[in-house]
């Protein structure tokens, strides 16, 4: 017969490893901070790694405490999170873009014609520049 | 078993206080304001964890009240400043 206990025994080292979990994947995204080269790829790293890792350890409190209020609560927390931080990302993203911000990994606009495609934007400065350049090898 | 998981418990606030204290020394160092957005975006959700973490610890149920209202707030802050950023108008 299994006593109360081992199941507390059980179900805390279950929370304990989840927590783990989501710490880890936290951890990544500060390491990712650090790594990447521009705000769109930090944006990228950052905006998945840390909404797993605070839905894990949200649902680490859920497994420790095992309280219907708790629970309840984490579950409400989950799913906002998992709802809001793809908008957060794409939000930010956007304001990035029409900020004129030059994004060093991907320079090429696969939909160069969008609203605010009249404005000075960071893709009309780059294919000046890209102009210039090719300007430059044809004088050479 | 109870013994296992406090030590891998104490691992967890050690790793969360390295990512925090990682994530608040690339907010001083970066330059441009959209990335500092990026880096309070990653403390937001640091906080929100912390908060997880502190029910865990000490068992005050009413500590992940505080990750809810963290996550609500940096959503709503973090959408605010888009549209600060972006230029938008009521009535456009």
């Amino acid at each position: 017969m299994i006593d109360a206990s081992t199941v507390d025994a059980a179900f805390q080292l279950t929370a304990a490893i989840v927590a783990l979990a989501g710490t880890t994947f936290l951890g990544l995204a500060a390491l990712a901070l650090h790594r990447m080269p521009d705000v769109y790829s930090r944006l990228s790293a950052t905006s998945k790694a840390v909404s797993l890792g605070a839905t894990l350890l949200l649902a680490a409190a859920a497994i420790y405490v095992r309280d219907p209020g708790v629970t309840a609560r984490a579950v409400a927390g989950i799913a906002f999170l998992l709802l809001t931080s793809p908008i957060a990302g794409h939000v930010l993203g956007r304001a990035a873009w029409r900020a004129g911000e030059v994004p060093l990994v991907t320079y090429q606009d696969t939909f160069p014609t969008g609203p605010g495609a009249e404005e000075e934007t960071a893709q009309e400065r780059l294919t000046e520049a890209s102009v210039a350049t090719d300007e430059d090898d044809d004088d050479l | 078993m109870s013994d296992a998981a406090d030590v891998i418990l104490v691992v967890v606030q050690v790793l969360l206080g390295a990512s925090l204290l990682t994530t608040l020394a690339h907010l001083l160092a970066v330059r441009t304001l959209i990335g500092r957005v990026v880096a309070l975006e990653v403390i937001a959700a640091i906080t929100v964890s912390g908060a997880a973490l502190i029910t865990i610890i000490s068992g005050e149920t009413a500590a992940i009240d505080v990750a809810l209202a963290v996550g609500l707030v940096s959503f709503t802050g973090t959408v605010a400043f888009a549209a600060f950023f972006e230029g938008w108008h009521i009535d456009d």
